[in-house]
């Protein structure tokens, strides 16, 4: 065990790391509530967004025009154009702006496509049972559409998380720090640490946001089609 | 009972149905037949307002159909369709309890309510209840939508092209339940499909429709009658004479009253037959040991005698079989008649291979309305 013990402390990064373990600590939950407030946030206003534009298929262009454009914007430099704006500032505000503007693309478009794929005699069935508008919506159709609105969540959330990184410059004391200090202090060690902590969160909540999906998305909805 | 009054509808420039009237009485099935594109979907889809009508009105049960708030019409109109939509992400159960849902039964009433409508299509609720639809074949889904449609026991139903997607075996298997069902729930049924097979069979009532427009509407028995013009003929096809013989039962044209002669002095019986004055019926034989025989009395004539003429007589039908299988089995045994088993305590039929060809080209042609008896 010792001796285990002793080769890995010969490992730069581990011993970087179980050294600096509590201001990681602390790094680790600054990232983790970005990247969770940011998310709650952003299923909040994109799905809405994503109904409206089903509703009101006139503003669908117009608004996946403008997700697409959000997502081509380099992530620095969005961080930088909402830190002059009035009111944003360096801080919590530009940081979850810029993480809620870019889950806009996969969340929007996903929710768009998913709702608009509902197959047309499950929603004819429905009304024609005497289904509401907004029962046929809440009861039939995202439930339907939650897979795919689920995937896009998904993609999101583990982008946010790599995103919620660049934040470090706009003033969040979060793994993005390590990074950016690794490089202004050429150490590579502490890059290295940033960087591998950044991707396990990533993974791991991928992981969990598959286990999530199993309990969220209908059995019947994950089961094979039968011939 | 549905009645459509002067009932229409244009998209945009195009008009998919002109100006519709037919009234289906409280009970009775109405199968709408037409080529594709003839406007059935859309007629059948203005009933229950999914498609707004241009113009005219629909009357159920006497109440004009816009008085009532489009949700709750719809939830008094059990609604089946071809592609049957069941919702993938609900179990069985809860697909059948949809309309008892919205109507606010309670979950005791639903639960019970949804075994006995398993039972009611054939399904063991057992079995079934807690399956998702992707888990059931095609006929088993279109039993489940039959299901979920009469769930709060509407009085009407709305059916377009219900059995359609299904393989032929399974499709007259779903026919003849839903026949059964309907001998027993007697609903107000419209009922579309572009089988003039499936709609001889299913309808108490069928209406033509041709571009948009009702051509002809009347018993199934009165259209192969008298079909009202040439469309219409077509229509049916050129075997509509065979088509008749699915619409009968035996009991309609058998013969009740043929005498039945002992074998041993069916000679000195005969005679007494024709001295009373009786002609050209069949008679019937029996021997000691039973065995039952026939002839015509038509067919003794000058030196013939009826050993030249009887003739086995060993195809027993029931009395609901339809001439068509008799006609089947005669063929198949190279005989001219079947005896007809009689009810309990009535004496047996006998129907005979003249009497169904005398039958059915008196039914070709009668003049509209005529009754045709045996
Ligand atoms: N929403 C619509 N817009 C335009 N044309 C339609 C629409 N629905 C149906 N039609 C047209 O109306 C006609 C009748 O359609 P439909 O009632 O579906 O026919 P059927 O069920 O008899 O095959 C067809 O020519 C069809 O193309
Ligand atoms: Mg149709």
């Amino acid at each position: 065990m010792e001796f285990l013990r002793e080769i890995l402390w010969q490992v730069a990064p581990i011993r970087y790391f179980f050294d600096n373990l509590s201001r990681i600590t602390t790094y680790t939950q600054n990232h983790l509530e970005l990247t969770l407030v940011g998310v709650v946030l952003a299923i909040i206003l994109w799905v809405s967004v994503g109904i409206i534009i089903y509703r009101y298929p006139k503003l669908s262009h117009g608004v996946l025009g403008i997700a697409s454009i959000v997502m081509c914007i380099p992530s620095i430099a969005l961080y930088g154009i909402l830190l002059t704006l009035p009111g944003f500032g360096l801080g919590r505000t530009s940081a979850l702006t810029a993480l809620i503007l870019y889950a806009m693309l996969p969340i929007v478009r996903n929710v768009f496509i998913a709702l608009r794929s509902v197959d047309p005699s499950i929603l004819d069935a429905a009304r024609g049972m005497g289904m509401s508008k907004q029962e046929v919506l809440w009861e039939v159709q995202i439930p339907n559409a939650m897979p795919t609105i689920f995937a896009g969540v998904r993609v999101a959330l583990v982008m946010m998380v790599g995103i919620a990184t660049l934040a470090t410059y706009i003033g969040e004391q979060n793994l993005g720090r390590l990074i950016q200090h690794g490089i202004t202090r050429t150490h590579p060690t502490m890059i290295i640490v940033g960087a591998v902590v950044v991707s396990i969160i990533a993974i791991g909540i991928d992981l969990l946001m598959g286990l999530l999906g199993k309990h969220l998305i209908s059995k019947g909805l994950q089961l094979e089609e039968s011939k | 009972m549905i009645r459509l009054e002067g009932v229409g509808k244009d998209f945009g420039d195009f008009t998919a149905v002109k100006e519709l009237s037919l009234e289906i009485p409280e009970g009775k099935t109405c199968v709408m037949v037409g080529p594709s594109g003839c406007g059935k979907t859309t007629t059948m889809r203005m009933v229950n307002r999914l498609i707004e009508p241009t113009r005219g009105t629909v009357y159920i049960n006497d109440e004009d159909f816009k008085k009532k708030k489009v949700e709750v019409l719809r939830r008094d109109i059990g609604y089946v369709i071809q592609e049957v939509g069941l919702f993938p992400h609900r179990t069985i159960a809860e697909n059948i309890s949809t309309t008892p849902k919205l109507a606010g039964w309670d979950d005791k009433k639903i639960k019970q309510r949804v075994d006995e409508l398993l039972q009611l299509v054939e399904l063991d609720p057992e079995e079934n209840r807690n399956k998702f639809p992707r888990q059931l074949s095609g006929g088993q889904r279109q039993r489940v939508g039959l299901a979920r449609a009469m769930a709060a026991d509407p009085p009407v139903m709305l059916m377009d092209e219900p059995f359609a997607a299904v393989d032929p075996i399974t499709r007259e298997n779903l026919q003849n339940m839903f026949l059964r069902l309907q001998r027993k729930m007697k609903k107000t049924i419209i009922f579309v499909t572009h089988d003039i097979n499936e709609a001889i069979k299913m309808g108490d009532q069928i209406a033509i429709l041709k571009g948009g427009e009702l051509v002809q509407a009347d018993s199934p028995e009165e259209l192969l009658a008298n079909p009202k013009n040439q469309f219409v003929s077509d229509f049916i096809g050129e075997d509509r004479a065979i088509k008749i013989l699915d619409l009968f039962s035996t009991d309609e044209v058998m013969w009740t009253e043929a005498p039945v002669l002992s074998r041993s002095n069916m000679e000195e019986e005969t005679r007494n037959l024709i001295e009373k004055g009786e002609k050209a019926i069949p008679v019937i034989v029996e021997d000691e040991e039973g065995k039952k025989f026939w002839f015509d009395l038509d067919e003794i004539e000058g030196d013939v005698s009826i050993n030249d003429v009887i003739r086995p007589l060993e195809i027993t039908l029931e009395p609901t079989n339809s001439i068509k299988l008799a006609m089947a089995r005669m063929l198949e045994h190279n005989n001219d008649a079947v005896l007809i088993k009689g009810d309990e305590g009535e004496e047996p039929g006998i129907l005979t291979l003249k009497g169904i060809r005398n039958y059915v080209y008196r039914i070709c042609e009668s003049k509209p309305g005529e009754k045709v008896g045996i």
